[in-house]
């Protein structure tokens, strides 16, 4: 039911079993009561966040900066710095991530679990041929001729549509444009086949139109793998792209959570209500006053 | 009526050191800027848009063509490109908020000491309006009282704010000295969207009081369809369409223009059938 | 915890510092007095640290020669900074054909060993502390210009400097108010780093008698003569080898922890 069903042309079949309805029963990721604290001033990043992502499903988690949206992230890969105190719970297929040991968590990144992140510049090593960066997220989980890794990176590429692969393989990162980096960054964080993908505002620093097709390009690119993802933005407009359901991030705590199009017509945390007014720019009249978050939260938006 | 900016078949090309290949950024601009027009430039990254903000504001001098501003030649050749401005003591009167705060200040000089900046002119020359430390230090207040700061904010230090802060800080060092013509660079991408409608109101507000005549670069026709009211759109260095905002906002002509309109990411605006989407999962609280 | 290379470097390098200045007014010795009846003590209630072949104080000569390497290191850096920082910052604001000249200038002088430099000015100049430092001076003026013009080139690629043309603002104002306080962090860790390699220079010169003249104590001479009794007394050659070891330990470990704090990129991960 998760797979196939938006599929928009021929291209981007990976091969993947689809998830079975019994699956759904089973959260693929699941977190529970989950608190965070940074550094020595103790302040709470996170405040008893819980939430449930099936296989195959698209949640966005939005808030502003600071909001706690990229430390939720942080937490599922097990990437919090160690000046962070966790309690709480964060399941993955049942497994408890929370404490586990840095190998077993090492196994699940990139296998299982994969991320894309914000600046695809930073993201890939400068030095390094992209072509070699993806094979050795290939290379750390499975065993296979150096060959074999570069045709599977090479078809990835391809199904990602960057033009002329062979030629994008073997180039720096320099040499290609931000939407490409993130076209390989993407192709990469689907190598393995992961069965969640973690999107930490993944088009925030590309152009709209670029946007548009990474956007359009994930959206395709979730419905052939069947993976789940967790897509982080503070742009209501751009979760609402990609994503079912919404999950919305006020101070450390989950404010509202639900389904889009319910979301959108229904919201009921002010806070919900102001990104919708703020996102929903081209409504307004031309130099009128838009509304603020602030106008909602102080009660006085409309 | 004297046109603030005369654009006249402006190129500029780019020659890397030790290297072969020259980048065209402008190709052949033409574009006359009125007094107290509101211009949006739209065009994506490597569209010559930011190259042309930065001949505006005399950063930079074009490889061929020329620029007026009202008139007189911006920055004439065999001069420092600065000096166009500053011998006629017009620097003041152009000033320009940069895209990303977190680079435009400098993160070593606190809020009053960045706003106060252009107030401090060059010594010695001529025109250059220097204040006195008390004045400078009332106009630093004012001006931040003008963007929705606080007066105890000149003391903090640009990390110790959040990003919509930071831009209004970008603001008013751009305001401090009274200009009448400003340019901003994509004044509102590097913020949350949630915090684009307070910077959006500010700058609408600023540029309705002070009758400023404005040049903003976006990549977002809804951010300039908000604030301006004409529109040059750019494409791999040429101008590809101009008129005014409502019209190509309603009836763009070029496809280029169609494309980044339609790129824009929006809500939906009615509700899709629920039963074609997944049905909400519970969730525990 | 994360200052704690900072505090033990800098204790270090104070006492260091410290014991150099107090030289100059007190010694439990004349650290020049040549007392026969104590050739070759070992540490003792008279002489703490005991005496050399020729019945010296040990300590005394220690003191007198941390002050001969604090005034070199410290002389050779400071110069070796007063010019090389600011020919950095002009060269990485201006990026023009003179520039590139004085980077290769510079580049070609950074080619050239300490040592070769050294005997090199000694043999126009004679043997003296003036020389020592001059040389030293020379051989880390390059560090100083490539350091501060690529940390230069960093701070003006970004927007501020930009804003501050469009505040009216010239090349020195520029160059004064935003390029030097930020590249300043910089400076700290590469002149710490330098002094430490100084401290190295000046006693291998003085070792090789290219530095001061030999009455004058210093800890590379007092090695010297301290080798030829190595095996049979060590102690005129241990005690300035110590020294050596823990003032360079100490001044490196303060420009750890300079680093440490100060380099933002460290500090946001806090």
């Amino acid at each position: 039911m998760t797979a196939g069903t938006e599929m928009s042309g021929p291209r981007g079949t990976l091969p993947r079993e689809v998830p079975s309805a019994s699956q759904d029963s089973v959260p693929l990721l699941e977190a529970k009561g989950l608190n965070v604290w940074f550094g020595r001033h103790r302040r709470q990043a996170l405040r008893d966040v819980s939430f449930r992502l099936a296989p195959g499903q698209r949640l966005g988690l939005i808030g502003q900066s600071g909001s706690g949206k990229s430390v939720t992230a942080l937490a599922v890969m097990g990437l919090l710095p160690d000046t962070a105190r966790t309690t709480g719970s964060i399941r993955f297929e049942g497994r408890e991530l929370l404490g586990a040991p840095e190998r077993a968590l090492a196994a699940l990144r990139g296998r299982d679990i994969a991320m894309v992140f914000q600046e695809p510049m930073t993201a890939l090593d400068p030095t390094m041929r992209v072509g070699r960066q993806a094979a050795e997220a290939v290379r750390l989980h499975a065993s296979a001729t150096s060959r074999a890794t570069r045709r599977r990176v090479i078809e990835a590429f391809a199904e990602v549509e960057l033009p002329d692969p062979e030629r994008v393989a073997d180039a720096f990162p320099h040499e290609l444009s931000g939407g490409q980096r993130q076209r390989v960054l993407l192709a990469t964080a689907l190598l393995n086949r992961p069965r969640l993908i973690l999107c930490d505002e993944p088009t925030t620093a590309l152009d709209v139109t670029v946007q548009a097709h990474v956007l359009d390009l994930l959206d395709r690119s979730l419905a052939a793998s069947g993976a789940a993802c967790l897509f982080i933005s503070h742009d209501l407009a751009v979760v609402a792209r990609v994503c079912q359901d919404i999950m919305v991030v006020f101070d450390g705590a989950i404010v509202e959570t639900g389904p889009v199009a319910r979301l959108l017509a229904n919201p009921s945390h002010p806070y919900t209500r102001g990104l919708i007014a703020a996102a929903r720019l081209d409504e307004a009249a031309p130099g009128s006053r838009l509304p603020t978050v602030e106008d909602f939260l102080r009660g006085t938006g409309s | 009526m004297t046109a603030v900016f005369t654009v006249d078949h402006v190129s500029q090309v780019f020659q890397p050191r030790r290297s072969a290949l020259a980048v065209v950024a402008l190709d052949d601009v033409s574009l006359t800027v009125g007094k107290a027009e509101r211009w949006g430039i739209v065009g994506e990254s490597g569209s010559g848009k930011t190259t042309l903000l930065r001949l505006l504001a005399g950063l930079e001098r074009p490889t061929s063509g020329a620029i007026a501003f009202e008139g007189a030649e911006l920055t004439p050749a065999g001069r420092d490109s600065q000096r166009g401005f500053q011998d006629r003591g017009l620097r003041s009167r152009v000033q320009l908020v940069f895209q990303d705060p977190r680079s435009s200040l400098d993160p070593r000089m606190t809020v009053g000491a960045i706003v106060a900046e252009p107030l401090r002119g060059r010594r010695r020359r001529a025109g250059a309006s220097s204040l006195s430390r008390p004045d400078r230090a009332a106009r630093t207040a004012e001006v931040l009282a003008a963007v929705g700061l606080s007066a105890d904010a000149a003391r903090r230090y640009p990390h110790e704010l959040s990003g919509g802060q930071r831009q209004r800080v970008a603001i008013a060092r751009a305001l401090a000295p009274n200009p009448d013509i400003l340019l901003a660079d994509e004044p509102v991408s590097a913020l949350d969207v949630s915090v684009r409608a307070q910077i959006l109101n500010l700058l609408t507000d600023l540029v309705a009081q002070m009758g400023l005549t404005l040049v903003l670069v976006s990549h977002d026709l809804g951010v300039v369809r908000h604030l301006c009211d004409r529109v040059a759109v750019l494409q791999h260095g040429r101008i590809v369409e101009t008129g005014p905002t409502e019209q190509i906002y309603a009836r763009p002509r070029q496809p280029y223009t169609q494309e980044l309109l339609a790129a824009v990411p929006r809500l939906p605006a009615v509700l899709p059938p629920s039963d074609e989407r997944k049905p909400p999962r519970p969730l525990q609280k | 915890m994360k200052r704690l290379p900072l505090l033990i470097g800098g204790a270090m390098t104070a006492v260091f510092a410290f014991t150099a200045l107090l030289s100059l007014f007190w010694t439990p010795h004349d650290p020049a007095f040549v007392d026969a009846a104590a050739r070759f003590t070992p540490p003792s209630s008279a002489h703490w640290l005991g005496a050399d072949r020729m019945g010296r104080d040990l300590l005394s000569r220690l003191m007198a020669g941390a002050w001969a390497t604090l005034l070199v290191g410290g002389l050779a850096v400071l110069s070796a900074s007063l010019i090389g920082v600011p020919l950095g910052v002009w060269a990485g604001m201006r990026r023009g054909f003179l520039s590139d000249i004085v980077l290769r200038a510079s580049d070609i002088l950074f080619a050239l060993p300490a040592l070769l430099l050294a005997i090199l000015l000694v043999a126009v100049q004679g043997a003296s502390i003036a020389t020592a430092t001059a040389a030293i001076a020379l051989a880390t003026l390059p560090v100083f210009v490539r350091m501060s013009y690529s940390a230069t080139l960093a701070v003006i690629a970004q927007d501020y400097i930009d804003a501050a043309r469009l505040g009216g603002a010239g090349s020195l104002a520029i160059a004064w108010r935003h390029v030097l306080p930020n590249i300043a962090p910089n400076l700290g860790v590469q002149a710490s780093a330098s002094f430490s390699t100084a401290i190295l220079a000046e006693a291998g010169l003085s070792y090789l008698g290219l530095a001061a003249p030999p009455t004058t104590p210093t800890w590379g001479r007092m090695m010297r003569d301290g080798q030829t009794d190595l095996f049979v007394n060590p102690w005129p050659a241990i005690v300035p080898g110590l020294a050596i070891t823990v003032a360079v330990l100490g001044v490196n470990l303060m420009g750890d922890g300079l680093r440490d704090i100060l380099d933002p990129r460290l500090r946001e991960l806090r």
